[in-house]
């Protein structure tokens, strides 16, 4: 198989946990594996960045404590860090240049097993969001193809990423519309009863609940709740 | 066919023309698949809320038909999730929704598809396609109607979002559950006088609507103005 027939597939699979049921953590999880698959590397790990700046390991390919290691240490040095700052890839971090600019992530990165390091961010319009990370046994290279697969790679994360959220949004939007709707449903099943009960016109039933809703502070919704369920009776609402 | 995105620029384009979003979406669904008729229907787990969007007056009726007995295609559609496919309403369905199943037939209605309206594992309610001559959607057709299905809802939701304040409905789906509004007062009101659950309230008013051949609108209506008194059968005979 050519990569780029890789790549194709790799995208199918992704578009396809982009649908229905989706889950972040699986669909970043997929992604790091594939990542490692395309671009020949050992392990791979994608951080996020949070409002406050505080970095955040949510995939990888291994629970390697080392390698979780490697990846939060960032938040004090590393290629990510730089990557995250500067929006732009960090590759080829060979133990030499990572030894100069970052002792002691050179350290853990020897300690790990591993010679080079790369970080691709996760980039949304103007910002970066996050990162990927990736890290060989070998001492090897980005081509500047490879490097290219990367970048798409690390895009397809960050729609995974806004598809999380637009569901999530999406999901408390439909749980409004819900909730406005039952509660809708209950004052005029309360009304019914107070109809019945009380021996008044819907129009009474509606401001008996109101006027116990304001000497009560309670949200009319909890006063019908309560109708309905007979643990409030019509004579113990006010009649105006 | 037209996909999702092209399906919201079509009916918003048409917005502003007097019929609301959601009735757009059902014409347009209606005329793009050949349909006899489109409708949405609110739902949530009570069952059908109200029919917020539709083609025309038969739908309008077919869905409505669907919360007067309490069975069709929609509410299933709704319940289980599933996108629900009858090719002929003559043969398989006659024994699962015997009541629904002769209305529609006796209205013209020979196939249905009812998709449901979800996200994020929250239900909305469902989209009906009904359709005047037998036979299965064609895989183009199908997978129109699967982004109609995914225009409804994010119809849905925009009317929602737009809501302020927070906790309403907006008009273009409260105004449909007022219509209803009779029928939750009726069913409260019954609860009290037969002494029956709320949800056995509205099973005894639909029992008679259906024996009566009113709609469940009407019989609430009845029930209100204390024209009628419906008891729970084991006491019809004290």
């Amino acid at each position: 198989m050519t990569s780029e027939q890789r790549l194709t597939r790799v995208f199918v699979e992704l578009a396809d946990t982009l649908v229905d049921e989706f889950d972040a953590l699986d669909f970043l999880s997929t992604l790091t594996e594939r990542s490692v698959e395309l671009l020949d590397a050992d392990a791979a790990g994608v951080i996020l960045i949070d409002t406050r700046g505080v970095l955040h390991v949510v995939a990888s390919t291994s629970d390697q404590a080392e390698l979780l290691e490697l990846l939060e240490l960032q938040n004090d040095e590393g290629p990510c860090l730089d990557c995250l700052e500067t929006g732009r890839a960090i590759v080829n971090v060979g133990s030499q240049r990572a030894r100069s600019r970052w002792p002691r992530f050179s350290t853990a990165l020897a300690e790990v097993g591993f010679q080079s390091a790369h970080a691709i961010p996760l980039r949304l319009r103007e910002s970066v969001v996050g990162a990927m990370n990736l890290f060989c046994t070998a001492d090897s290279r980005l081509s500047d193809d490879d490097l290219a697969l990367g970048q798409a790679l690390a895009d397809i994360a960050t729609i995974g990423l806004l598809q999380e959220r637009a569901v999530r949004q999406s999901g408390l939007i439909a749980e409004q519309l819900q909730t406005a709707l039952a509660n809708r449903v209950l004052i005029e099943q309360a009304k019914g009863v107070l109809m019945a009960s009380a021996d008044v016109d819907v129009d009474v039933a509606f401001q008996m609940m109101r006027g116990y809703s304001r000497r009560n502070n309670l949200p009319v919704k909890d006063v019908a709740r309560q109708v309905v369920d007979r643990s409030l009776t019509g004579d113990q609402l006010p009649r105006s | 066919m037209r996909t999702t995105t092209q399906i919201l620029a079509a009916i918003g384009a048409a917005d502003g023309t007097g019929r609301s979003l959601p009735d757009l979406l059902c014409v347009d669904c209606a005329r793009s698949l050949d349909l006899a008729g489109a409708g949405i229907t609110l739902m949530n787990d009570d069952g059908s809320q109200a029919v917020v969007g539709t083609s025309g007056p038969l739908a309008s009726w077919l869905e409505e038909l669907q919360f007067d007995l309490g069975e069709g295609p929609s509410l299933d559609a709704a319940r289980t999730n599933r996108t629900v496919d009858h090719d002929d309403l003559d043969s398989a369905v006659r024994a699962r929704w015997s009541a629904f199943s002769s209305s529609a037939l006796a209205a013209g209605i020979r196939a249905v598809t009812a998709l449901p309206l979800q996200v994020g594992g929250v239900r909305l309610g469902s989209l009906c396609l009904y359709r005047s001559t037998p036979g299965r959607l064609d895989p183009d057709r199908t997978t129109a109607a699967r982004a109609y299905g995914a225009a409804a809802v994010v119809v849905l939701l925009r009317l929602q979002e737009q809501v302020w304040p927070r906790g309403t409905l907006p008009p273009e789906l409260g105004e449909p559950v007022a219509y209803r509004a009779v029928v939750h007062q009726a069913t409260g009101f019954l609860s009290v006088t037969a002494s029956v659950a709320i949800a056995d309230a509205l099973l005894l008013m639909r029992a008679h609507a259906f024996a009566t051949e009113q709609s469940l609108v009407h019989v609430a209506r009845e029930v209100l103005a204390g024209r009628v008194h419906i008891h729970p059968e084991e006491n019809e005979d004290d």
